[in-house]
Formats: C-alpha cells, sequence, structure tokens
C-alpha cells in the first residue's frame, strides 16, 4: 500500500475508531451503572422469565449488546492498522517471502526463535537481583508480542491462500454455468431454426 | 512433559526450519542449534558441560575427513576423469547407450566418492559430452544426480548418513556389501530403466565422436597410478578392516595420510577442498540429538515405535524405511540417520539388521526426490543453471519422485524377503 493511501485510510479510519470506541465506552458504562438506577423495577405487560422481566436486567443487556456492536465496528477499522503494523514488523524480522509455505515456515522458525531465547533467557535474568522478575516480565510480554504478530502473519497467508482457493473454485463454477447457459441458449435457438 | 524437553523438540525444528527455508547455509543452522541445545541444557540440568562435549564423534570425524582426503588427492590426479573420458569412447556416441553407461557409472563412483565430488565429477564429464557430442544436457543431469545418490547406499564410505549409521550398529564395509549390495545392484538396473523410459524422448540418436585422447591433460602419469595403487590399498583396507582389527576410521586416516604424502600437492589446497560444511553440520547436530537423547524423547519414541509395530522384522524396518526415506525428501539425509540411529539404538532389538538397513536405505534414497532433497540434487541445478540450462523444479521432481517411490518399494520388498520372512 502506498503512503498517499495510507495518509487518506488513516484520515478516513481514524475518527470511525474513535468515535466508535467512545459510544461502545458509554454504553458499558451505562450497562454497569444504569440498572442500579432502575433496580426493582419490573416492566409490566413483559412476560419473560425472571431476570429477564426486571428493567435493570432489560437495560444491561440491551447497552451491552450496543457496546459490543459499537466495539466490533471498531475492531473491524482497528484491524487495518494491525495489518499494517503486523506487515511492518514482519518485513524488519527480514520476512519478506511471498511463497505461502515459505513465509509460513519462516514465520514459524521466528516463534521457534522467539520462544526459545525466553527460554534460554529466563533463568539468567530471573537471577539478577531486584529487577530480575520485571526484566523476565518485560521480555515475555515482548515474545507474546512478536508471537502474536507472527502467528496473525500465518492466519493471513492461510487466509489468502483460501481466498485465492475460492475465487478460482467460484471461477470454474460460473464458468460451467455460463458453458451450460451458453449451450441451453443454442439448443433453443436451434429448435426455433427446425421449427421455421 | 518438561521444559527442557519442549526445548529440545524446539531446537531440533528450528535447526531443520533454518536449513529448510534457506535462511541461513546448513552448518550455521546446525551450530544455531548447539548453540541453543548447549545453553538450555546446561541452564537447566539436562547434562554438565563433560556431557556435551562427549556428544561429537571424533571417529566420525575421523572417518570423513580421511575419506575426503583420500578420494581429493585421487580426484586431482586424474583418474576419475580419465575414467569418464573412456566411458564416452566405449559408448561410441550413442546417445542412448552413453545415457546408460553415464547412470552406471555415476552410481559406480559414488559407491567410494562422497556425493557431491562424484556428481563434480560426472557433471564435469557430461558437460564434457553434451559439448562434444551437442546432445542435450538435462536427462544426463537429472540421472546422474539420481544416480549418485542411489550409488553412495550400498557401501560404508559411499555417503556421510552411511559412515553414521555404520560406526553406530558396528557394521564393518563388507557388512554394508553383503547385506545392501545385491538390492543395490538391482536397484541400479530399475532405477536406470526407469529413468531411461522417463527422458526416451529427449535422448539423441547415433552421432560421430570427435577424435580424443583421454590422456590428454594428465600432466602426472606417475601420481596417477600412485593415486590409483593408493584407492586399491584404501578399498582392500575397508573390505578387510574387520579381520585386521582395524576401526574404519584409522583406515580412513591412515590412508589419508598416505595420501598427502605421495601427492606432493601442497596440503592446505587439499584441506581447503575438504567438505567443512558437512563437518560443522555433523558437530552441530550431535548436539542437539544429543540433547533430545538426554531428555528421553527418542526413547519415548522408540517405545512408539515398538508399541506400534511390534518390533518384528517386518512391519518395524517397513516403517523405519518409509519413515526415514518421506524424512529424507524434505530434511538432510545426515540429520535423519543422526536422529534415528540413537532410536534404533534404544529399541534394545537382538537383530536389528533389518532395521539398520531399512535406515540406510531410507536415509538415502529419500536424497534424490526434490531438488532440494540434497546436496547433489541442488549441485546438479546448479551445475545445468552455469551450462545455461533450465530446469523448472516439476520436471525434476517428476523424475525424482518416480524414481524415489520405486527405489523405496523395491527396498522394503527386499528387506521383507532378506530379512522378514
Amino acid at each position: 500500500m502506498s503512503g498517499g493511501s495510507v495518509r487518506s485510510e488513516v484520515r478516513r479510519r481514524f475518527p470511525r475508531i474513535v468515535i466508535n470506541l467512545t459510544v461502545a465506552f458509554l454504553f458499558w458504562i451505562i450497562s454497569q451503572i444504569g440498572p442500579i438506577f432502575v433496580r426493582g423495577i419490573v416492566i409490566p405487560g413483559v412476560s419473560m422469565p425472571p431476570p429477564l422481566d426486571s428493567l435493570s436486567s432489560i437495560v444491561q443487556l440491551t447497552s451491552t449488546l450496543i457496546a459490543l456492536i459499537f466495539l466490533v465496528r471498531a475492531i473491524s477499522d482497528i484491524l487495518f492498522f494491525v495489518d499494517i503494523s503486523a506487515e511492518i514488523i514482519v518485513r524488519s524480522l527480514g520476512i519478506k517471502e511471498r511463497r505461502p509455505l515459505k513465509r509460513i515456515a519462516r514465520d514459524l522458525t521466528y516463534i521457534i526463535l522467539t520462544l526459545l531465547l525466553v527460554t534460554a533467557a529466563s533463568p539468567i535474568l530471573s537471577s539478577i537481583p531486584q529487577i530480575g522478575g520485571y526484566l523476565m516480565a518485560a521480555v515475555s510480554l515482548v515474545a507474546l508480542g512478536v508471537f502474536l504478530i507472527l502467528i496473525y502473519d500465518i492466519g493471513k497467508v492461510i487466509h489468502e491462500v483460501l481466498r485465492e482457493k475460492t475465487r478460482k473454485i467460484a471461477d470454474w463454477i460460473g464458468g460451467l454455468l455460463e458453458d451450460l447457459d451458453r449451450r441451453n441458449a443454442d439448443r433453443k435457438s436451434n429448435k426455433k431454426g427446425t421449427k421455421e | 512433559m518438561s521444559i527442557a524437553a519442549t526445548s529440545f523438540i524446539m531446537i531440533y525444528l528450528l535447526t531443520l526450519l533454518l536449513v529448510a527455508t534457506d535462511m541461513v547455509p546448513m552448518s550455521v543452522a546446525a551450530l544455531v542449534g548447539a548453540l541453543f541445545a548447549v545453553w538450555i541444557g546446561l541452564s537447566y540440568g539436562v547434562f554438565t558441560y563433560e556431557e556435551a562435549s562427549s556428544f561429537i564423534d571424533m571417529r566420525l570425524i575421523g572417518l570423513l575427513v580421511g575419506t575426503m582426503i583420500v578420494m581429493e588427492v585421487a580426484y586431482r590426479s586424474g583418474l576419475f576423469r580419465l575414467i569418464a573420458l573412456y566411458t564416452i569412447r566405449v559408448a561410441g556416441g550413442d546417445s542412448r547407450t552413453l545415457f546408460v553407461i553415464m547412470c552406471i557409472t555415476s552410481a559406480a563412483v559414488s559407491m567410494f566418492l562422497s556425493d557431491s565430488t562424484a556428481l563434480l565429477l560426472i557433471a564435469a564429464a557430461a558437460t564434457t559430452i553434451s559439448r562434444i557430442m551437442d546432445y542435450d544436457p538435462v536427462p544426463y543431469f537429472v540421472s546422474a544426480s539420481i544416480m549418485v545418490n542411489l550409488g553412495g547406499t550400498s557401501t560404508l564410505i559411499g555417503s556421510v548418513s552411511n559412515m553414521i549409521i555404520g560406526l553406530s550398529a558396528e557394521l564393518s564395509f563388507s557388512d554394508f556389501v553383503m547385506y545392501l549390495t545385491p538390492c543395490e545392484l538391482i536397484l541400479w538396473v530399475i532405477t536406470t530403466a526407469t529413468l531411461y523410459w522417463f527422458y526416451k524422448p529427449r535422448l539423441e540418436g547415433k552421432k560421430e565422436v570427435p577424435d580424443y585422447d583421454p590422456w590428454e591433460g594428465i600432466e602426472n602419469k606417475r601420481f596417477l597410478i600412485w593415486s590409483a595403487l593408493l584407492l586399491v590399498l584404501f578399498l582392500g583396507l575397508f573390505t578387510m578392516h574387520d579381520r585386521l582389527n582395524l576401526p574404519p576410521e584409522a583406515v580412513a586416516l591412515g590412508c589419508a595420510i598416505l595420501a598427502l604424502a605421495i601427492s606432493r600437492i601442497d596440503p592446505a589446497a587439499i584441506f581447503r577442498s575438504i567438505d567443512w560444511e558437512t563437518i560443522f553440520f555433523l558437530g552441530g547436530f550431535f548436539f542437539v540429538v544429543g540433547g533430545l537423547e538426554r531428555t528421553g524423547i527418542l526413547n519415548d519414541l522408540a517405545r512408539g515405535f515398538m508399541n506400534l509395530t511390534g518390533g518384528g522384522t517386518i512391519f518395524l524396518p517397513t516403517l523405519l524405511l518409509w519413515a526415514s526415506g518421506l524424512m529424507s525428501t524434505i530434511v538432510s539425509n545426515i540429520a535423519v540417520a543422526l536422529t534415528l540411529t540413537p532410536m534404533i539404538k534404544d529399541l534394545g532389538l537382538k537383530n536389528a539388521i533389518s532395521s539398520w538397513a531399512a535406515l540406510v536405505f531410507g536415509s538415502n534414497l529419500g536424497g534424490a526426490a526434490t531438488p532440494l532433497s540434497g546436496v547433489v540434487t541442488v549441485m546438479a541445478l546448479g551445475a545445468l543453471k552455469r551450462e545455461g540450462f533450465k530446469i523448472s523444479l516439476g520436471d525434476f521432481t517428476k523424475a525424482g519422485l518416480l524414481t524415489t517411490f520405486i527405489q523405496l518399494g523395491f527396498a522394503n520388498l527386499y528387506i521383507l524377503i532378506r530379512f522378514g520372512l
């Protein structure tokens, strides 16, 4: 993706993320606080099994649902930035391979390398007095981050392969159907010709 | 499973992945594995530093270095080139006869030379032939690499994996000849016939052979004769080493010293031509496998094999043959031999010869299935590229997979008849 298009995507998606997250947060607050104000009120005419017959439950449920909807909308935009940052991190690790199998193998290599480095370093780090524990936690967090990004990259590669394959299958089925349509049309025009 | 055991499995996978993805050279991959193995092994108390130092099998390194020196001296004398040039003359310009002779010569030469040296020699001959006779070199190069890979199967010094298995199983040079050569000779015929059938449309008819003198270019005939005599002595001692009570590495190193003494070539030049890449790979991988062994994983795997197959002479060798064969199509056959050798030892079989034979066949025969299965195939493609010819990976794989499956299938049948029934 070019620098310009990234800028325009940022301009388009960033406000949406902020708004969606803010609204989601607001509704989450409502879902936590709202039920307190309407506790004990039963809605007349609503024949739901308890506890769904109380207003507090309905407020909590609906506001949580709305918060979730906005959170999902925010996540779909956030994923765009996750994609870009994952790509940048993966590239900076030296993984530029385009062939899917080799790329997955390289991702796996880096995952194992990261895990081994942490395993090997942990006895040394944890033996440092006072800061050992914090250092270990920091290293583990970094390793977890790299691990997640690489796993995500593997997922993306598999997704891409599957998308390509399904597109090919869809093209093939589409071609078959077009052939079938053409044959039917030919048959009809032939019949018409013989009648005339 | 303990942290150490999981870590050693990861170290093993890391080494294989580093090799498979070409991220670093083979030797560096094994050395990175060794670094982690020693680091984690010492940190988690899997072994002591003294125990780690004993992981390297110096006998194997001695056998390997000694054989490489003897063969390098023989190679520099021009002996093998002379044989190749006489071969062309015998074929009399018929590309099909030449193809068959070349296949058999490739396998025969590889019985004694390391695979990479044998391929260098055959590639040089194939280049000469295709230039002199204006033939399509692809069938010759691909077939040569497959036959070189096959040829190394039947002798103790034919391939590095055989040296690993031979020393570990205490199989002598004559044991290899007695148990494996009958199958090997039939495999030569079957594989040559398959390759001939596969490449028949690409082989041209008979052409006039230009006049040339095979002795041309031999600078020192005395050196060549000495080298030939040394080679005879080397092979003679190898055939009788168990009767003479001489370990194979002593024969190899003794003959290497003799070769250096008679050749009068700058020893530094000979030492430079030793395949250090393989030696360092072996050195590094010893630590990886040594660590795996200490964690008890290989023992568990061996027990799993025993439970699965019952440990008999039919199912166990069959499983070993196909497992090692298929592993070798992806991973270096040295790595396969180093991993499975301690495992077979752990099985504690009374009569393990069928399992050893299965491992020898499997680890060797899988090495030419795809262009990336082994050093010989990579070298053959490189040589073709230098000659300006390109062959697609798919084209090579078709010939490679076809011959590999035929070879593994026949080897399986042989093992069942020879040891199982």
